[in-house]
């Protein structure tokens, strides 16, 4: 995998911080977008009541 | 040592580059799954385009011609999601993935996986809307904004259209999450964020908005599919509900999405110019700052769009003035593309005459957009074909002219090739003539009161439909030459060296035409980020 050859440059942990950092921010933007999709639809529940 | 490595790595990658249509079905390689989009956008670009040629058919003589009035609905709401969703969305999608591991010294984006299924993602949700067609009822007709409760009245293609709309919408937050994860995490060592191309930047800023905005309309249709199914009352007002809502929230999805369609051209007529004026890009940081404070903006402006449902005098004092505000930042730009031309020393390849085409015309669809903004002129021009006239200048000679302003530019990069230069000339000339025979008539229309989204019309408004319908059928032709001379180039041409334009500058550059299988399987020099970074 191209991950894997550039990764021959970079150091084992650096090269593992790396993978930490692109998994924790994929998901921290994923909770995000999940978020406004119920957020939107729970303020309009609330607006309802 | 860390080198060799690298290459070695490279080339064992190359060896086992997957062959047939397993390189494609499985690809996690962003220039495969990138010509995927870019194949895909263009395939839809063409259907979209054969809705609109029914549509200018049908209104080419006042009368009811060809269609009856629900197909002609249906034609209207089929080409604009077509269009936007399947056309435009994943062509900057395709460029992105092409382009952004090149531009920042990437190997690949950093989800791979990912990557993929955002692709595969697509060609499933757009046969379920387009067989829609098929159904009982027709096609969704109630219009591209699904206002309730007309779309409630949707047959069985409902669903249809909503789980569409879904499925696009995953398949973009996931393709927004990889274009932000691989700008914020593998940009090569040195290439800091004020150094990255503007098309990385205006990607970056687009990609906060698609994040931002596609769950609210994924929100928005969920709640219209509890209302038809489910005896919810969202948007019923017989049951409390409130269909204005519905509006409110779609705008707040579809003001953002406007720019993000607009944003990625920004950033290709960035690139664009400097090259061919043989000059640094004027006011690079201003630059930068523009495109943000439009996207900041893009959040307080929706109800503009809805003026006439009726709202506090204070309300539309403030969607007006917000809206106005936009055309500031838009200003530095058009500024600072003009003042970078200035004493340049400017050749008019395809690339920069579908960028200044792209310079003037936009322009016109920002003027008319302010016209629009102002609300006592609003109650006039709302639903006529006024709107119709500017949002198709923003969109055709904006964001269609930037992308294809983007392909003129990189594919003699893609392929190695240089492509018919003479016929991509007639390609720019024969577009830029017919769109504006096409178009500009309709604001004739729209100010002698002709409404949008009718199959007939009075007597009245009969010639310039006969004119706007000529344009749209030579535009619609001449589009045709558009991936002929795709194809004849990528079955060969001049070869090119790494550089195919003189002024050209960014790391795509440094990498030789075609790039490797992988980008950057060692990131690139300081010197070699410095040299690219020249704006």
């Amino acid at each position: 995998m191209a991950t894997e050859a550039v990764s021959a440059t970079l150091s084992a942990t650096a090269q593992q911080a790396r993978r930490r950092r692109v998994r924790r921010s994929a998901l921290l933007f994923g909770a995000l977008a999940a978020a406004f999709y119920l957020g939107f639809i729970v303020l309009i529940v609330i607006r309802g009541r | 040592m860390a080198e060799h490595l690298a290459h070695d790595a490279a080339h064992d990658d190359h060896d086992h580059k997957p062959h047939g249509w397993r390189r494609w079905v499985y690809s996690t390689n962003h220039k495969d799954i990138g010509t995927m989009y870019l194949i895909f956008a263009c395939t839809m670009f063409f259907i979209g385009g054969g809705a609109a040629m029914l549509i200018r058919l049908e209104l080419l003589k006042p009368g009811l011609q060809y269609f009856d009035p629900q197909f002609f609905n249906s034609l209207t709401t089929m080409h604009a999601l077509i269009m936007i969703f399947g056309a435009i969305m994943p062509g900057w999608t395709g460029l992105a993935n092409w382009m952004i591991p090149m531009q920042v010294g990437a190997p690949d984006m950093a989800l791979p996986r990912l990557n993929n299924f955002s692709f595969w993602i697509l060609p499933f949700a757009f046969t379920l809307l387009i067989s829609s067609f098929f159904v009982p009822g027709g096609a969704p007709a109630g219009g591209w904004t699904m206002y309730p409760p007309l779309t409630l009245q949707t047959g069985a293609s409902f669903p249809m259209l909503i789980f569409s709309i879904h499925m696009m919408g995953a398949s973009s937050i996931l393709g927004a999450i990889n274009v932000i994860v691989t700008i914020m995490n593998m940009r090569a060592p040195g290439m800091t964020l004020l150094r990255m191309p503007l098309f990385v930047w205006t990607w970056l800023i687009t990609a906060y908005l698609l994040i931002a905005v596609m769950p609210v309309l994924a929100g928005a249709v969920t709640m219209m599919l509890t209302d038809h199914y489910f005896g919810t009352t969202f948007f019923t007002a017989a049951g409390g509900g409130d269909p204005v809502m519905f509006q409110h929230i779609f705008w707040f999805f579809g003001h953002p999405e406007v720019y993000i369609l607009i944003l990625p051209a920004f950033g290709i007529v960035s690139e664009i110019i400097p090259t061919f004026s043989r000059k640094p890009l004027f006011g690079y940081e201003a630059m930068v700052y523009a495109v943000a404070s439009i996207a900041f903006l893009s959040f307080i402006v929706w109800a503009h769009h809805m003026f006439t449902v009726g709202m506090p005098l204070a309300a539309q004092l403030f969607f007006m003035l917000s809206t106005m505000l936009i055309a500031v930042p838009t200003g530095v730009k058009v500024f600072n593309w003009t003042a970078t031309m200035w004493k340049g020393s400017l050749s008019f390849e395809p690339p920069m005459l579908f960028a200044l085409a792209f310079l003037f015309l936009f322009t016109i669809g920002g003027f008319s957009g302010l016209m629009l903004a102002i609300v006592p002129a609003d109650y006039q021009y709302q639903d006529t074909y006024f709107v119709v006239a500017h949002f198709h200048y923003v969109l055709v000679p904006g964001a269609i002219f930037g992308m294809m302003a983007g392909v003129y530019y990189w594919l003699p990069k893609w392929t190695g090739n240089m492509y018919d230069l003479k016929l991509a000339t007639w390609h720019f000339w024969l577009s830029t003539i017919f769109v504006n025979v096409l178009f500009f008539p309709q604001h004739f229309l729209g100010l002698a009161g002709m409404p949008r989204r009718i199959p007939d019309y009075a007597v009245q408004f009969a010639d310039w439909n006969l004119v706007s319908s000529l344009g749209g059928f030579g535009f619609g032709l001449s589009q045709l030459l558009f991936p002929y001379i795709i194809w004849k180039c990528v079955r060969g041409g001049v070869r090119i060296g790494n550089r195919a334009w003189e002024g050209a500058h960014g790391l795509e550059w440094e990498l030789p035409s075609p790039p490797p299988f992988h980008s950057w399987t060692a990131p690139p020099s300081d010197a070699v980020i410095a040299r690219g970074a020249a704006h």
